[in-house]
């Protein structure tokens, strides 16, 4: 692993606020440590993990789909963080594995894998994986 | 309970007890997300939350079990939490602890997670609600809570690395082991609805807080009365509050709001018992005895019939283990009227008097680069000794006092200046010393400065920590308004506050003295009064003419500050809105229409400028400042204009003397310059400047204060051939039935700061980057004033000239067509016929403007259904005019891709 993007978590709003800069910052000090080259994608500029010295690069843009790959294309990391950039970040992230974008620059999720991911995030899923063990979950229905 | 796939904060959820409410919530819940989930309510349950993590050699374990204080049906965000759990048994916690691992041992989850239960503690019956596989919010609390740095592990868990690899193996620094610990803690979340008209204030399953705060102590009495003062509402712990009275109580216990906890706290004097307070609120009885303890002891030191300076040991020792500051003692002992500096001191004196002071403890870190630092500290009444050796003959520490709770107005900003202030003492080989208690922040990150008190930002706990580790100074000038307010206070006993003098920074923040020494300078503002009456007001309307601004100093209800255009809207607004009396004045500006906002950020040496940086407003002056969309460099403004700004700021940074950051806000028309406001501290914008610049103020700042030799910068350094735009990030789909408007009090949540090679590109950037997407089908246009149409005419042609379908109310398509423009039009939302809401409902439009007219009432109404519509059908929404303009100058004008991928190191 040589290079590392790190997906933010955009603007601060009600429901996602500055401790995705906090985790954020944590993660980009946890590659330097390692001396992995770290790209980060964060328009909020008011953030400490988009200051010098944190990540290698910065790109001050937004956390959608069509940024995230113009990005990778630019960058061609070997791998990619989307658990430090709540909702915003799994979001894209998930949704660039599903495309296929991620296989077809090479990119390697780091951590959890997507598909554990989405058991987590399809409330189906949830459900089905945790019968499984015999762990309850509220009665619902997804539609 | 309705609930969005996919969704975080709870957006769109909530709980339904009749068809009605179900059908709302869906359409609501269907608009943000492709999958909803109908699901048993399991409310009034409790919530149980852990932190789980899992290493690669399947190692697993929690981390924190931490509780809720509100039941089930209120959102992990909004509810109060504690740490550990007190309220269950330990077989209970295991039990839940060993589902936890199972689970994601099951999933699969190699990182760190976080689970939520329902649980019902008499039966035993649990639920798994949700679980989270990234880091969240509670993650962030539970590494402050408990030193274990989970983000840290998890990065490196993502890694490969297995968790006894982090860290040092076999010591308490290692991760592979659960932290213990031996205090608690308290997170309690900050809300704003007061700034939003019309909104909901009940809370439930969705998410309205902006932020947080957590409290560290040794019983729950201390926690949650230091953590009620740390949210910063005016509040002084659990009792001790004036002006809170609620009439109906049984409602109020029953139906949680933002001020829940204080109706507990009057239910208790007024004589409730814990068991029905328990039981109207669902709240363990656990919590509510504790609670009952505070208001017992608060009528035992009301009863005492001493002055402060005859409180026994035993009574003032027990007092301040319960929370009680010094504030509340003064208070409930003597009852003194008016400013009570003076009184509060009295109790500090006799507290020394009677060697009762705060001992200082440690939390033990983990996988710290620096294991044998001690650094990670609170300060509790519930111990004997302090947990580190204090050396008084340093005079090597600065203390910065860091920003606390986020809360509209003061966000992450604040913490960026907090923690690069605290890095340049380091760098210039001075210990740092950092004040904050907000969980969410770098600043309370224990690696980021020497020692850090996760504690109170209160005049009270400041001076306990002064007295301990007599700093060569103390820095108050990064970390927004709370540590600029406690400066004269530091000044008069005697605390050497860094950079300019809290004299200088009263004289900016006192309306009168300031006011007088602009007119001294001979430098202009718009005409202000501090007015006690109403037939005063009038008169100083009939001088300046509307619209004004109004000012109250006590707000009765919604917004504290409005502007009004005419007698019958300022009338509506004094007696329903404000108090005016000789007590409570209330100060009217005249308000100038059409003008330009500039803002001057700047740091000064010895009153001599060293670094400055002019933006502007997109919007008209009447937009505040934190929602407004700033340019940097300043792209509009004539070039005199920009000299006289200079010129003037200038010479009030000789005026006060400043030595450090300072922010002036401009209104700038035709050739006039006026000066709104002057703040001698860091601003908001101090960091979109500092890295567009790529000059870090806030460094050159503490350099000056430290009294390092800073290079007045040669102004070509300040010439950049690409521009810098900040927008405005708003949260109105979480407020249900706040008026999604921008006006004179500041209503957004956050902001994004992005460049480009020109302004279109910039511009159109950061407003992909808060969520607009540029339109594919059609855009719908309403309203606006004769100013605001001609700015919109101007976007209209754009719109149709590039083959956009505009939809327009009205008058707004009579006005487009007359001038050439096609336009489609529909009803208002009380007319009969396809109207504006069914065109936003089916997604026929995928842009709303919709520009306010602030005049009839019946416009007020359609249009508030207009934009509420908008947002809760997850249409983009602009309700400025010369926004609106800008940004669609911008998308017409270049595609989407043309955005450059440039790193800011490109730059």
């Amino acid at each position: 692993m040589k290079k590392v993007l790190l997906l933010g978590s955009g603007a601060l709003k009600i429901g996602q606020a500055g401790e995705f800069d906090y985790s954020g910052s944590q993660a980009l000090k946890a590659l330097r440590e390692e001396g992995i080259e770290s790209i980060l994608i964060n328009p909020n500029i008011a953030t400490i993990q988009t200051s010098e010295g944190v990540a290698d690069r910065v790109y001050f843009l937004p956390i959608t789909p069509y940024f995230v790959e113009e990005v990778i294309k630019k960058e061609r990391p070997d791998g990619i963080l989307l658990a430090f950039g709540g909702q915003t970040a799994l979001n894209c992230g998930t949704q660039l594995y599903l495309d296929g974008t991620l296989e077809k620059y090479g990119v390697k999720v780091l951590g959890t894998s997507v598909d554990a991911i989405m058991i987590t995030e399809d409330r189906d899923l949830f459900v089905k994986k945790l019968n499984e063990i015999d762990v309850k979950t509220p009665v619902s229905q997804a539609v | 309970m309705v609930r969005s796939g996919y969704a975080l904060g709870g957006l769109g959820s909530g709980i339904c007890t009749n068809d009605e409410e179900f059908i709302t919530h869906c359409e609501s819940a269907l608009a943000y997300s492709h999958q909803i989930l109908v699901e048993e309510s399991l409310k009034g349950w409790k919530e149980i939350e852990f932190e789980v993590i899992r290493d690669s050699s399947d190692l697993c374990f929690t981390v924190v079990p931490m509780e809720n204080f509100d039941p089930l049906g209120i959102h992990t965000g909004e509810s109060i939490v504690v740490a550990p759990i007190v309220s269950l048994t330990p077989e209970q916690i295991k039990m839940l602890q060993d589902i936890a691992t199972r689970v994601v041992r099951h999933i699969g989850i190699v990182g760190e997670c976080n689970i939520q239960y329902a649980f019902n503690a008499e039966t035993n019956d649990y639920r798994i609600i949700e679980i989270n596989a990234r880091l969240s919010r509670s993650s962030a609390l539970a590494s402050k809570a408990s030193g274990y740095p989970l983000a840290f592990v998890a990065a490196k868990l993502a890694l490969g690395y297995t968790l006894d690899r982090i860290g040092e193996s076999g010591t308490p620094n290692s991760a592979a082991k659960a932290p213990s610990v031996d205090y608690m803690i308290v997170k309690i979340p900050r809300w704003d609805l007061s700034k939003f008209v019309g909104v909901d204030r009940e809370i439930g399953s969705s998410m309205k807080s902006v932020g947080e705060i957590m409290s560290i102590g040794k019983s729950f009495e201390e926690i949650i009365q230091k953590g009620l003062r740390m949210i910063g509402q005016g509040m002084h712990g659990f009792v001790g509050n004036s002006d809170l009275h609620v009439d109906d109580l049984e409602h109020a216990l029953s139906h949680p709001t933002d001020t829940r906890i204080f109706a507990i706290a009057q239910a208790l004097e007024e004589g409730y018992t814990p068991e029905r307070v328990a039981e109207l609120t669902k709240i363990d009885i656990w919590f509510i005895n504790r609670l009952a303890n505070i208001v017992r002891f608060a009528g035992k030191l009301r009863g005492l019939g001493c002055t402060v300076e005859e409180i026994d040991h035993e009574t003032m020792l027990e007092a301040k283990r319960l929370g009680f500051s010094d504030f509340q003692i003064s208070r409930l002992v003597e009852n003194p009227s008016g400013n009570m500096e003076a009184d509060v001191l009295r109790v500090r004196n006799r507290r020394k008097e009677l060697d009762i002071t705060p001992r200082v403890l440690r939390i033990n870190t983990v996988a710290s680069e620096y294991p044998e630092l001690t650094n990670y500290l609170y300060v509790t009444y519930g111990a004997s000794e302090n947990a580190i050796p204090y050396d008084l003959n340093s005079r090597n520490n600065i203390i910065v006092l860091g920003s606390g709770a986020y809360r509209i107005g003061s966000s992450v900003e604040f913490d960026w200046c907090s923690v690069n202030a605290a890095t340049t003492c380091r760098k210039l080989g001075y210990k740092a010393i950092m004040i904050n208690y907000n969980p969410e922040t770098v600043s309370t990150d224990y690696d980021m400065c020497d020692r850090l008190y996760f504690d109170e930002l209160s005049f009270e706990r400041v001076m306990d920590i002064i007295d301990l580790e007599t700093p060569r100074g103390v820095i108050v000038s990064v970390g927004g308004q709370i540590p600029n307010n406690l400066a004269m206070k530091l000044y008069r006993r005697h605390v050497p506050v860094l950079g300019t003098s809290p004299v200088s920074i009263d004289r900016a923040e006192n309306r009168h003295k300031f006011s007088a020494m602009l007119d001294q300078l001979g430098i202009d503002q718009p005409r202000w009064k501090e007015l006690t009456t109403e037939d005063e007001i009038h008169a100083f309307v009939e001088e300046v003419g509307f619209p004004v601004l109004i000012r109250p100093s006590y707000v009765l209800s919604g917004a504290a500050m409005n502007v009004c255009y005419d007698y019958e809207q300022m009338h509506r607004f004094l007696s329903q809105a404000a108090k005016v009396s000789k007590e409570y004045p209330v100060v009217v500006s005249e308000f100038l229409q059409n003008a330009k906002e500039i803002e001057f950020d700047a740091v000064a040496r010895n009153g001599k400028i060293v670094e400055y940086a002019i933006s502007e407003h997109v919007e008209y002056a009447g937009v505040h400042s934190g929602d407004a969309t700033l340019v940097f460099p300043a792209q509009k403004i004539y070039m005199a204009t920009a000299r006289r700004i200079k010129r003037i700021s200038a010479r009030i940074a000789e005026a006060l003397n400043i030595s450090g950051p300072f922010n002036i806000q401009y209104l700038a028309k035709d050739n006039y310059v006026k000066v709104i406001e002057c703040n001698l501290r860091a601003s908001r914008s101090f960091p979109f400047v500092s890295k567009v610049l790529k000059k870090n103020f806030i460094e050159t700042a503490t350099r000056i204060m430290l009294g390092e030799n800073v290079e007045v910068a040669d102004t070509s350094t300040f010439d950049i051939d690409y521009i810098g735009v900040k927008a405005s990030q708003f949260s109105f789909a979480r407020l249900h039935k706040a008026d999604p408007v921008l006006g004179v009090d500041m209503s957004s949540t956050g902001e994004v700061g992005c460049l480009g090679r020109d302004f279109d590109e910039a511009l159109l950037n950061a407003m992909i980057s808060v969520g607009h997407h540029v339109p594919a089908k059609g855009v719908l246009v309403s309203s606006g004033d004769a100013r605001a149409k001609v700015d919109m005419l101007e976007a209209c042609r754009l719109l149709d000239s590039r083959g956009y379908k505009i939809y327009a109310t009205p008058g707004t398509t009579a006005f487009l067509t007359e001038h050439g423009v096609h336009a489609t039009q529909v009803c208002w939302p009380d007319e009969d016929g396809t109207s504006v809401l069914d065109i936003i409902g089916d997604h026929t439009v995928d842009l709303v403007i919709n520009i306010p007219k602030n005049h009839t009432k019946r416009e007020l109404t359609n249009g508030y259904r207009i934009r509420r519509h908008a947002i809760d059908h997850n249409t983009p929404l602009l309700t400025n005019a010369r926004l609106a303009l800008a940004y669609v100058k911008a998308f017409v004008s270049r595609p989407v891709d043309s955005i450059g991928i440039t790193p800011w190191q490109e730059y």
